[in-house]
């Protein structure tokens, strides 16, 4: 297999949940380095499945997954923690720690190449709090650095979960609806953000979305995904009407109606 | 930390220094000061174990009519004093609230008064009244409404204080009356929060029936008390088995009433207002005479009053005894209560038997009252300061155990699935996402279960453990109600000021400005 042109390999996916539901059904695709990809599919198609299981969140039925040559399904303990190193992961409700500051938070991408006991006694390396501080400086939280996480706007809270994704200085960044949660205008600014890091540092992202417009707009690639089965896997530039119907069936969620959706709209 | 880039913020800095080291200075001066060293238990724990194996199991019960009927007693007990205290309590409470008292410089004073009674426990309560009114069921009953009536009062205000001033205007704007006021809007808006608290009381009030039984009110902990100092372990044990069923029956029933409330509420209080009337002939006790010596009280409470500063350094050596029970009674708990929490919830080990295992042994830990605990530790060990806090810290321990473990839970899955992809192993995970997540929490638990054991301490004395409570019981026994009341003073002075510390780390450090 010629793995070393692609970061992620995917094939003949399967998931069938304990409860009997088939949530993917024989899913295949490559991902190579850099790539930005859009996942489009309605609520319960399979999207959030298919992103969990890449990192192993979610266990396989079967099929495999290459991550960078690995074969992370098979990976158990350690191993597994540190394929998982080089899969940053993003999601629609921040996942923060409320309680703790933005450096805190941040600094937790750093977890997987720490010593436990000094990650619990909070002793992180003085480098990494230099990058933290950089970082959080290039996404303008530079001020919000001492603050609790749960005070900041939704917008800063998915900013400060970007940067701790970034943090593990991944090859792979899987979004579940990053924007899902945020107004029209800060949703741009944080798909923005997401190009511009992923171009920037050579990331493959895989991006769950729910507006076809930003899917256009940011992704190079889109795949599409119905009941569990991938219904398109092409540019994102020339996707047709056609593509979409089969993708959401009649109700497709063009530009205008569900711009100012949020959440599982469709 | 020290070195380099902070992490944290000044406040949270300062929030940490304070505490923590309040708490470590606490632990230190609390063990130099009762030479107690955890791990002497352990080298002791054969003998504690083959007593215990030998002495109480099988657990036996000799006679089921007297045991339902005692357990009658102590069910009627805690079910018409939180009955008859909720009336009192209501009625006070809207003299009490800034938001709805008529004169708002009496309910100063009320708070005041309600204040002192509430941080003197229930079994302190029954000892006063027992030397008053003489011993008996009766008077047992009084002795709980008095402790449930400053519990709900202060309850029952922090509702009020809380209702909207919105809701209140449209009735002033009519001119209505300050009854109409109280019955129109008051009580139907607050009626549900009312239910949650006194249900809690019920809860509670199970648990001091029990152990206000022992000293003389008669119902299940008397016959409990009876097989102890008699050396009848084995009837002790099968009581013991059946308090702790008794409790988790009835939180269960409480747990039932809490999900079906719907707008029943005149049900539920009909339904407990006849049961009642039937506790009351269940309750047996010369009513006629009980009532022509309440005066009495009086008498017994101004006598308190006239302090007696006489053998004062034995009074307070006694006194730091108790702190220090609770001080290190609580943090070993609190402490190992994180680790069953953690085993207990499923966000933490995701290992079904192992929760349901911890969490089936910990309600029945819970279901027991701790004041049975040390005794049952009294008899193992024999006196010492470790038995107080080996007795209060197990039960402690099972209540921080199900209030952490619920707090764990309560944080849901996302920041452990966050944490998972970054590749942080378990301990990480815990450490460095649950802990921090939950720590408001646990430091609201740990406060609240610092006042409970406080109470529970100062009455550890009165079954025969050392502390205030000793020096409380043994001179009103004998006739030193001035020492007595030095010793009372003494209890409610640290109480409260416990209750002032942890409210004011709150309010400075855990609130979201
Ligand atoms: N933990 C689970 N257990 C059982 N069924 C699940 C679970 N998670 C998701 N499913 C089911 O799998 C299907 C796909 O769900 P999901 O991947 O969340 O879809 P999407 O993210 O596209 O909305 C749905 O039918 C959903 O009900
Ligand atoms: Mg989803």
């Amino acid at each position: 297999m010629t793995q070393e042109k692609y970061v992620l390999v995917v094939r003949n996916l399967k998931k069938t949940y304990g409860n009997g539901v088939q949530a993917l059904k024989d899913v295949s695709f490559n991902v190579k380095k850099g790539e930005f990809i859009a996942v489009l599919g309605s609520s319960g198609s399979g999207k959030s499945t298919l992103i969990r299981t890449i990192n192993q969140l979610i266990p396989v039925t079967s099929g495999q997954i290459f991550v960078a040559g690995n074969e992370i399904q098979t990976l158990k303990g350690r191993d597994l923690r540190r394929a998982r190193r080089r899969i940053g992961m993003i999601f629609q409700h921040y996942n923060l720690v409320d309680r703790l500051s933005v450096m805190q938070n941040v600094l937790h991408g750093t977890l997987g190449g720490m010593s436990t006991l000094y990650s619990v006694l909070g002793r992180y390396p003085e480098e990494r709090k230099q990058a933290v501080l950089e970082l959080l400086d290039d996404f303008s939280l530079r001020d919000y650095a001492y603050k609790r996480a749960g005070e900041l706007s939704g917008g800063q809270k998915q900013r400060v979960g970007i940067a701790r994704a970034l943090m593990q200085n991944p090859e792979i960044l899987l979004c579940d609806e990053p924007i899902s949660s945020l107004d029209p205008i800060t949703a741009g600014a944080i798909m923005d953000l997401l190009s511009v890091m992923a171009y920037k540092n050579d990331i493959a992202c895989i991006v769950n979305l729910h507006q076809v417009n930003f899917a256009r707009q940011y992704a190079s690639r889109i795949i599409g995904i119905a009941h569990g089965e991938v219904v398109y896997d092409g540019p994102a530039g020339t996707i047709g009407h056609r593509d979409l119907e089969r993708i959401y069936g009649k109700q497709i969620p063009l530009a205008g109606n569900m711009l100012y959706s949020t959440g599982e709209a469709i | 930390m020290k070195n380099g880039t902070s992490l944290i913020s000044k406040r949270d800095r300062k929030f940490f220094k304070t505490f923590f080291g309040v708490m470590l200075a606490a632990f230190l001066i609390s063990t130099l000061h009762s030479q107690y060293n955890p791990f002497e238990l352990l080298l002791k724990s054969d003998a504690l174990w083959s007593f215990l194996w030998e002495d109480f199991i099988p657990p036996v019960v000799n006679n089921p009519l007297a045991v339902v009927s005692a357990i009658a007693v102590t069910l009627s007990l805690a079910v018409v004093s939180t009955f008859i205290a909720m009336t009192l309590s209501f009625f006070t409470a809207v003299y009490a609230s800034t938001r709805t008292a008529p004169k708002p410089r009496i309910a100063k004073y009320v708070r005041a008064i309600v204040t002192v009674m509430r941080n003197i426990p229930a079994l302190i309560w029954a000892y006063i009244l027992f030397s008053a009114l003489g011993i008996g069921t009766g008077v047992a009953l009084v002795a709980l409404i008095i402790s449930s009536f400053a519990f709900l009062t202060r309850a029952f205000v922090e509702v009020i204080d809380e209702l909207p001033e919105s809701a209140l205007e449209p009735l002033s704007a009519c001119g209505c009356t300050f009854w109409q006021k109280v019955f129109h809007c008051v009580l139907p808006n607050c009626i549900p929060d009312f239910l949650e608290w006194l249900l809690y009381c019920v809860e509670l009030n199970i648990r001091s029936s029990t152990i206000v039984g022992m000293v003389g009110g008669g119902g299940i902990g008397l016959v409990l008390f009876t097989f102890i100092k008699s050396f009848n372990y084995h009837a002790a044990a099968g009581i013991i088995l059946i308090i702790a069923f008794m409790v988790i029956a009835v939180e269960w029933i409480m747990n039932c009433i809490r999900r079906k409330v719907s707008a029943s509420y005149k049900i539920i209080f009909s339904a407990w207002g006849a049961l009642c009337v039937a506790s009351l002939f269940v309750i047996d006790a010369d009513w006629g005479k009980l009532l022509s010596r309440i005066p009495r009280i009086a008498v017994s409470l101004g006598r308190l009053i006239i302090f007696d500063f006489d053998r004062f350094p034995a009074t307070l050596a006694a006194f730091g005894e108790s702190v220090a029970m609770t001080v290190l009674a609580t943090i070993y708990s609190a402490i190992l209560g994180l680790l069953f929490g953690a085993l207990m919830s499923r966000l933490v080990v995701r290992n079904r038997l192992i929760n349901i295992l911890i969490a089936a042994a910990i309600s029945f830990v819970r279901a027991v009252p701790s004041v049975i605990w040390v005794l049952l530790v009294l008899v193992c060990i024999g006196f010492g300061p470790a038995t107080g806090i080996v007795g209060l810290g197990f039960h402690s321990l099972a209540f921080f155990a199900k209030a952490f473990a619920q707090s764990f839970d309560d944080i849901g899955s996302g920041v452990v699935e966050a944490l998972k992809a970054t590749g942080a192993n378990r301990l990480q995970i815990f450490f460095t996402g649950i802990l921090p997540a939950v720590l408001s929490s646990v430091v609201a638990w740990f406060s609240l279960r610092f006042e409970v054991n406080f109470a529970d301490s100062t009455v550890l004395g009165m079954v025969g453990a050392g502390g205030i409570g000793f020096v409380i019981s043994a001179n009103i026994q004998n006739y030193k109600y001035g020492r007595a009341g030095v010793a009372i003073f003494l209890v409610i002075l640290f109480a409260y000021g416990v209750e002032m510390f942890f409210s004011r780390i709150k309010k400075k450090y855990l609130m979201n400005e």
